[in-house]
């Protein structure tokens, strides 16, 4: 009972937190914007947080296969999908034009939506981090009754 | 000269101090031992001077606009962080009326700092920081969005004050949508907000293909490693040898 309810405070939770962000969206791209580049926005987040991932859990298994004396397959292995991410990179700024021209080269662009990722992911992570502080303070009706 | 060998570069100054930053971060939190913690704790710390120093040790290196918006954001994030955590090795720090004195103080001025650097944005070689106006929008639509999802999941916890700061953030987007506001016009701001949701879209879809990748590439390896070969059973001599053994141990025990 107590999971089942859980279950559909989380979807509904996020089904009205997704509106919400589309509302937001839909309406302030109504109001205007100068250009409204979807695909090569998202694409240049995808390859930047698909070779940011990878290139993380690359050292993590690194890490793990040399502290536990493991054979270096899982190591090699996990260079796959960086190579995959790079291949992916290299496919999309050819072919998707997302290249910039106020970068001089594709790999300046691609430090700069690394840049760009990093200080999404920060405010991400702070925004998130806020909203649990806010949502950790007791009212003063709860305190008393506590 | 972009460094290493000559005279220091950007990749001495910022690369290479971002890179350790993020190797300490891995370190600190995929290792158990004290000592490799310490280490990713000061390789981080280290990691992390330099690249806020960098507006100072590259002043024309575009890269350097990064330093500049950790070392703005890094006062107000510590005061909210801190906040945090001391509200969770203390139960519940609010509780407490001095407690909750110091956290008010400091939720309150963790926001008006926040809000003191939109009023007054960051300025990096006469212009206003380029990552400045995606980090706000995406700190207000995160923020928003998180508030809405934690106010209709948690069982315990500040419901109300949850729903009126997730109105209250929508409202402020909506506001800044439409008047000039801080250092950058309504258009600004939309082209930033529109940016940065399409860019967390596209970053969020990116690390979880990765992941997935990754789980699956190891998991291949993981499959085709060869299972340790099982022992062959006894043969029929062998089974009567053992037997002869065994007995001979009983009965040497049992005569002592």
């Amino acid at each position: 009972m107590i999971i089942e309810q859980s279950k559909s405070n989380w979807k509904s939770g996020i089904s009205i937190s997704i509106s919400i962000g589309l509302f937001l969206f839909i309406s302030l791209t109504i109001i205007g914007v100068d250009e409204l580049n979807m695909i090569q926005n998202i694409a240049s987040g995808l390859i930047s947080g698909l070779i940011f991932s990878t290139a993380i859990m690359g050292i993590v298994t690194f890490w793990f296969s040399f502290s536990r004396k493991q054979p270096w397959m899982p190591a090699i292995a996990s260079l796959i999908p960086i190579f995959i991410g790079i291949f992916c990179a290299y496919f999309c700024y050819e072919y998707l034009d997302i290249k910039n021209p106020n970068y001089e080269s594709m790999t300046s662009q691609g430090l700069a939506n690394f840049l760009q990722m990093i200080s999404a992911i920060i405010a991400s992570i702070v925004a998130i981090i806020f909203s649990l502080v806010i949502l950790q303070r007791n009212s003063s009706e709860n305190t008393e009754e506590e | 000269m972009t460094g290493l060998i000559s005279e220091l570069g950007p990749i001495d100054l910022f690369w290479l101090p971002l890179a350790t930053s993020l190797l300490g971060i891995v370190l600190l939190l995929t290792r158990n031992p004290f000592f490799v913690k310490l280490i990713g704790g000061f390789f981080t710390v280290i990691g992390l001077i330099f690249v806020m120093l960098s507006p100072w040790s590259l002043p024309e290196s575009p890269s350097s606009a990064f330093g500049q918006l950790l070392l703005i954001i890094i006062g107000p994030t510590l005061l909210i962080v801190l906040t945090f955590f001391a509200n969770k090795m203390e139960k519940d720090l609010s509780k407490k009326t001095f407690g909750k004195f110091i956290s008010t103080f400091s939720i309150m001025f963790g926001l008006l700092w926040f809000l003191l650097l939109w009023a007054i944005p960051p300025q990096w070689n006469n212009v206003t920081n380029p990552f400045w106006l995606e980090w706000w929008s995406t700190f207000l639509f995160v923020h928003t969005m998180s508030l809405c999802l934690g106010t209709i999941i948690i069982t315990k916890g500040n419901v109300k004050l949850g729903l009126i700061s997730s109105i209250a953030g929508i409202i402020l987007i909506l506001s800044f949508s439409l008047n000039d506001s801080g250092g950058s016009s309504d258009l600004e701001f939309r082209n930033a907000y529109i940016h940065s949701f399409q860019y967390l879209i596209g970053v969020f879809i990116g690390i979880l293909i990765g992941l997935i990748s990754w789980f699956k590439c190891i998991q291949f390896v993981e499959n085709k490693r060869e299972l340790p070969k099982m022992v062959d059973l006894l043969d029929k001599n062998e089974i009567k040898r053992v037997k002869e053994i065994m007995a001979n141990n009983i009965q040497g025990s049992e005569s002592e």
